[in-house]
C-alpha cells in the first residue's frame, strides 16, 4: 500500500462526503493506528469504502461501539477505520410479527427503549449495553446472562444485511423467523468479527417483556454447593433466566444470583421452591431481591473485578459444560493461590460460559492461562483470552478444529485480506 | 456406469450386503417423500461407521461420482433425489445413541437415529427433543440436521439448528472435520450454524450433538374453532399482543379439518371456518394465568367452541390429528401438492384471501394448515391427475401462493427445503436482476462454499446457485 495520508482522505471524501476525518491515536485498533476513519451514512458508502479499499489492496478495520476491540490478534494492517456511527437507526419495527430490523450502529439501550413502548425487547444483554452497537454484538456474538433461557444472538437473528470486501451489498435470511431457503448466512456472520464481512443491518425475533422479576441470592464461603445447585436446578422444572455464580480470590466469598421472570404468582412460586432448595445446602445465606435492590444487585455482580496499575491484566472467556463450571473454578483459584495471581470470576453456571479477570505477573499469567486451557479442554470446552495488554506473547483463540474450512471460508469471501486482517482465529 | 471394480471396491468399506445393485433393491431409493420426481440410482451404499462413510466418499471423490447422503427419505422437496448414474449413500445403519448427558442436557446421536427415538430415550428421566416435524416418527436426526427441520413446538423453542452444538462432518473430499462441540461458544466461525440446513449439500454429519430439554413443569392444550379464519388470526394476533409465547399454535381451516377426521378422527369440529390448537407449557402458576387470558382472547374473537385437553390422552389425540394433515389429503383428494411457504404472521388475512382467489381461479380446493405462531403456512393444493391438466395447474396454483408469500415479506420454504423442486424458484426469493450482486444465497455463497470441493456435490441440490455457475463449481 503506497498512498499518501491526504490522497486517501480526499478520495475517500469524494465517496462519503462529509464522513471523513484524520485517525487520532483513540482511534487504534489493539496498536495499530490508521491513517483515516470514516463513517458511512448508508450502505452504499460502506460499498463505496470496500470496493476502493478492496482494488487498492488496503486494510480496513471496523468499529461499531469499541466495546470489543481488545478481542482478537491485533491486526496486521489497517489503513481505514470504518465506524457504523451514523448508521444508527431502526429500520423497521412490527410488534405484531415480534420482528425488529436495525441498522448496525444503533446502540442497544437505544434499540431496547424504543421496544419498550411496545413491551417488548431483543433478549440480548451483553455487557455495556449503553455502548454496544447491534453489528458488534452480532460480529463479537456478545452475549449475556439471560442466554440461559433465550439463547445467544445466533438464536435471535433471523436476517442480516452486509456489504462484503469487494463492495457487493448482500443480504442473508429475511424478516420472517422460520426460513430455510438457502444457507443461513446470519449465523455465519454470528461472531465472524467482521472477517467476512461489514454488517450494516441486522433483523431479530423479540420477546414481550416480562411481567415481574424476582432474584435469589446465595451467599456461601465455598463453591461447590453452589456448582452442586447450579446444576440441580438446571435438571429441576424451575424456569430462571440467569444461573449465575461470582467470586474472587480476596473475599472467598461466593456469590449466587438465580432470576425468575414471568407472571408474579409463578415468579413467587419458583423462588419459594428454589428457596427450599437453598436451605438444603446447610450453609451460608439467602435472601430474595426486587425492584431496586435487585436491578443494584446485578450491576454490581456485573461489574466486580479485579484491577491493577501496577499487574498485568487478562481477561479469559471460558466455554464450559455447565456440570465442569466449578471443577474448572478450583482450578482457578488454586492457581492463583500458586502463582500469586489475584483473580474475580463472573459464572454463567446455568449455560456453562465463564469470565475471569487476573492480574499478575507475566510468566504466571501466561503459565496459568496455558494450563486453565488445557484443563477447559480435557472436558471438550475452550478457554478464549478476550482483554490482553499488547506485546503479551499469547496465542489469544487457542486450539481450533476445523480450521482449514475457516480458512476456505475467509478466502472466499475476503480473497484480499481486506477486512480486520489476521485479528480472528489461526489469523484469519 | 461406473467403472468395473468399484462395486467391489466399496464392498471392502462397508461389507457386501450393504453396497446395493439390484434393480429393484435401488427402487426402493428412486425418490423421497416427494415422489414426483424419480431417479434410480446407480447404487446404494449403506456405511456403518464414520470411517466407512469417508472411504465411500473418498472413492467418489476419487473417481467423479456424484453421490447423495440420505436420511429416511421422508423430505418434501426432493433433497434426497438421486442423481442419474450416482450413488445413494444411506446413512440409515448409523442408528446409534452414542452417549446421554442428562446433567448437562446434552445427547450425542448417530445420523440415522429416528427423531422420535431421541425423546423416547430421555423421557423416563423428564427430558425430550424439542424439534418435532410431524414425520418425527420416520425421519432421522442426519435428515433434520439437512433440512433444519422444525415442527409445531419451535415457535417457542426454535428448530433443529437452535439444538444442535455440534457434529463430526464427513467433506465432500472425505476429509471428517470436528464442528462445534458441546459448550457454547467455540472459537472461529460457527460452521453448525451454517451446515445445519445446508440440505446434504457441503459434507455427511456422521454424528450430531444435540440439546435435549427438561419437560415443563405443566402443558395444557385447547382447542378452539371459529367461523372464519380471520378470527382464529386475530386470536393469534391477541396472544402475541398480550406478551404469551405458546409452546406451539397450529390452525387448520376447514378443508384440512375435515380431511384429518376422516383420517384419524381427532374429534375437530367439522363445521368450523378454521380451528386453532394452543399449547401453553412452562411452570403451573404461568401457564394457568396465561391459559385463561388466552380463553378470554378466543371468546373476545368469537370463539365457538372451546376445548381443554383434560388428560393425556386428549392431547395426543389432538396433535395426532394435527400431525396426520398431509398424509389425510389423501381421503378427500386423488392428489395433492404439498406446499410450504413463510409469511409475517400479520399477513395471514391478506395471504389466505390471496389463496382463496387462487383456488376459484385455477377451481382447484386448497387446504391450508399454518404453524400459526411462526408464519409458515403449508397449503395442501388438491386435484385429479386423471383431469386434462389439473397437475400442471396444481403446480402453478402451488407456485403462485410462494409468489405471494414473497411479495408479502416471506420466504419460498419454512421447512421443507429448497431441494429439486424450489430450485427454479429460488428467483422468486432472489430477483434475477440483482440476483448476483445482492444475494448471498444465490452465486455468492455457491462459490464461499465451493471450498469444500464440491464436485461430487449434486448440482441441482445447490440452494439458490443460478444455472450459469453451475459449471464453474470445482
Amino acid at each position: 500500500m503506497n498512498i499518501s495520508t491526504q490522497s486517501l482522505h480526499s478520495t475517500l471524501a469524494s465517496l462519503v462526503g462529509a464522513g471523513v476525518r484524520p485517525a487520532a491515536d483513540t482511534d487504534s485498533v489493539a496498536g495499530v493506528r490508521p491513517q483515516v476513519v470514516v463513517e458511512p451514512a448508508n450502505e452504499e458508502e460502506v460499498a463505496a469504502v470496500l470496493a476502493f479499499a478492496n482494488t487498492e489492496g488496503l486494510h480496513v478495520l471496523v468499529r461499531g461501539g469499541g466495546t470489543q476491540l481488545a478481542l482478537g490478534f491485533p491486526p496486521t494492517g489497517g489503513d481505514i477505520l470504518l465506524s457504523t456511527a451514523r448508521l444508527n437507526g431502526i429500520v423497521e419495527h412490527v410488534p405484531h410479527d415480534l420482528v425488529v430490523t436495525a441498522q448496525a450502529g444503533l446502540r442497544l439501550t437505544e434499540l431496547q427503549a424504543t421496544l419498550a413502548k411496545s413491551k417488548q425487547w431483543l433478549a440480548l444483554d451483553p455487557t455495556l449495553p449503553v455502548e454496544a452497537t447491534i453489528g458488534g454484538i452480532v460480529a463479537t456474538n456478545a452475549t449475556g446472562p439471560r442466554r440461559l433461557r433465550y439463547g445467544g444472538v445466533r438464536d435471535q437473528i433471523i436476517g442480516v444485511r452486509v456489504v462484503l470486501a469487494d463492495g457487493t451489498i448482500a443480504k442473508g435470511g429475511g424478516k420472517v423467523v422460520k426460513n430455510v431457503a438457502g444457507y443461513d448466512l446470519p449465523k455465519l456472520f454470528t461472531g465472524a468479527l467482521g472477517t467476512l464481512g461489514v454488517i450494516v443491518a441486522a433483523t431479530f425475533r423479540l420477546y414481550p417483556l416480562p411481567v415481574t422479576s424476582r432474584t435469589v441470592q446465595i451467599t456461601t464461603s465455598t463453591l461447590a454447593p453452589l456448582g452442586d445447585l447450579a446444576v440441580r436446578i438446571l435438571g429441576s422444572t424451575l424456569v430462571p433466566t440467569v444461573i449465575d455464580i461470582q467470586g474472587d480470590t480476596t473475599h472467598r466469598t461466593y456469590t449466587m444470583g438465580v432470576r425468575f421472570e414471568m407472571g408474579q404468582e409463578a415468579v413467587a412460586a419458583q423462588t419459594d421452591t428454589l428457596l427450599a432448595m437453598g436451605a438444603e445446602l446447610g450453609e451460608g445465606t439467602a435472601q430474595t431481591l426486587e425492584g431496586e435492590a435487585e436491578t443494584q444487585f446485578w450491576a454490581a455482580l456485573a461489574h466486580e473485578t479485579t484491577t491493577s496499575h501496577t499487574q498485568t491484566m487478562l481477561t479469559l472467556k471460558a466455554n464450559l459444560l455447565p456440570t465442569d463450571v466449578t471443577h474448572w473454578l478450583t482450578h482457578v483459584e488454586r492457581l492463583c493461590e500458586q502463582q500469586h495471581i489475584r483473580a474475580t470470576w463472573y459464572a454463567h453456571a446455568g449455560h456453562g460460559l465463564v469470565t475471569v479477570r487476573l492480574a499478575g505477573d507475566d510468566t504466571a499469567l501466561l503459565s496459568a492461562t496455558s494450563t486453565l486451557r488445557h484443563i477447559a479442554g480435557e472436558q471438550q470446552g475452550s478457554v478464549v483470552v478476550t482483554e490482553a495488554p499488547l506485546g503479551l506473547d499469547l496465542d489469544v483463540w487457542g486450539p481450533v478444529p476445523a480450521l482449514a474450512v475457516m480458512r476456505n471460508l475467509k478466502m472466499r469471501f475476503d480473497p484480499k485480506n481486506t477486512l480486520n486482517p489476521g485479528r480472528f482465529v489461526g489469523g484469519l | 456406469m461406473l467403472k468395473s471394480g468399484i462395486v467391489a471396491e466399496l464392498r471392502t468399506i462397508v461389507g457386501y450386503e450393504s453396497v446395493l445393485e439390484k434393480y429393484e433393491q435401488l427402487r426402493t431409493y428412486e425418490s423421497d417423500g416427494l415422489t414426483s420426481f424419480r431417479v434410480t440410482p446407480a447404487l446404494v451404499v449403506l456405511p456403518a461407521t464414520t470411517e466407512e462413510v469417508q472411504g465411500v466418499v473418498r472413492i467418489c471423490y476419487r473417481e467423479h461420482i456424484a453421490f447423495v447422503p440420505r436420511g429416511s427419505g421422508t423430505g418434501l422437496s426432493g433433497g434426497a433425489l438421486p442423481i442419474e448414474g450416482g450413488i445413494v449413500i444411506s446413512l440409515a445403519r448409523m442408528n446409534r445413541i452414542l452417549d446421554v448427558d442428562l446433567a448437562n442436557q446434552r445427547i450425542v446421536l448417530q445420523p440415522g437415529v429416528i427423531n422420535l427415538w431421541v425423546t423416547q430415550r430421555v423421557a423416563p428421566h423428564g427430558y425430550y427433543y424439542a424439534p418435532d416435524p410431524s414425520s418425527q416418527q420416520v425421519c432421522s436426526i442426519g435428515g433434520n440436521v439437512a433440512e433444519n427441520s422444525g415442527g409445531a413446538h419451535c415457535l417457542k423453542y426454535g428448530f433443529t439448528v437452535n439444538h444442535v452444538l455440534g457434529m463430526k462432518l464427513v467433506l465432500p473430499n472425505g476429509d471428517m472435520v470436528e464442528v462445534g462441540g458441546p459448550t457454547l461458544d467455540p472459537p472461529g466461525y460457527d460452521l453448525s450454524g451454517i451446515i445445519v440446513g445446508s440440505e446434504g449439500t457441503l459434507g455427511i454429519a456422521t454424528e450430531v450433538t444435540v440439546r435435549i430439554v427438561r419437560k415443563a413443569e405443566a402443558i395444557q392444550t385447547v382447542l378452539a374453532a371459529f367461523t372464519h379464519p380471520d378470527a382464529a388470526g386475530e386470536t393469534v394476533s391477541g396472544i402475541i399482543a398480550a406478551g404469551i409465547v405458546p409452546a406451539a399454535v397450529e390452525m387448520m381451516d376447514k378443508l384440512a379439518v375435515e380431511a384429518c377426521e376422516a383420517a384419524v378422527h381427532a374429534g375437530f369440529p367439522l363445521d368450523a371456518g378454521a380451528i386453532l390448537l394452543i399449547e401453553l407449557d412452562g411452570p403451573h402458576a404461568e401457564v394457568a394465568q396465561q391459559f385463561a387470558q388466552i380463553e378470554e382472547i378466543c371468546r373476545a374473537a368469537g370463539a365457538t367452541e372451546y376445548r381443554v385437553a383434560t388428560t393425556d390422552e386428549e392431547r395426543m389425540k389432538m396433535w395426532k390429528g394435527r400431525k396426520a394433515a398431509f398424509a389425510a389429503m389423501g381421503r378427500i383428494s386423488p392428489n395433492y401438492i404439498v406446499q410450504d411457504g413463510v409469511l409475517p404472521r400479520t399477513a395471514l388475512p391478506e395471504v389466505l384471501r390471496e389463496i382463496e382467489a387462487l383456488s376459484t381461479h385455477y377451481g382447484l380446493r386448497v387446504a391450508n394448515v399454518f404453524h400459526a405462531g411462526d408464519g409458515n403456512l403449508h397449503p395442501l393444493v388438491l386435484y385429479d391427475q386423471r383431469n386434462e391438466g389439473a397437475e400442471h395447474h396444481a403446480e402453478e396454483l402451488a407456485g403462485q401462493i410462494l409468489r405471494i408469500c414473497v411479495e408479502h415479506g416471506g420466504s419460498i420454504t419454512g421447512e421443507h427445503g429448497v431441494g429439486t423442486t424450489k430450485k427454479p424458484i429460488c428467483s422468486l426469493c432472489l430477483p434475477r436482476r440483482t440476483w448476483r450482486p445482492t444475494n448471498l444465497s444465490g452465486a455468492r455463497l455457491t462459490q464461499a462454499t465451493s471450498l469444500i470441493p464440491t464436485r461430487c456435490i449434486p448440482p441441482h441440490v445447490c440452494v439458490g446457485k443460478s444455472p450459469a455457475h453451475t459449471s464453474s463449481i470445482r
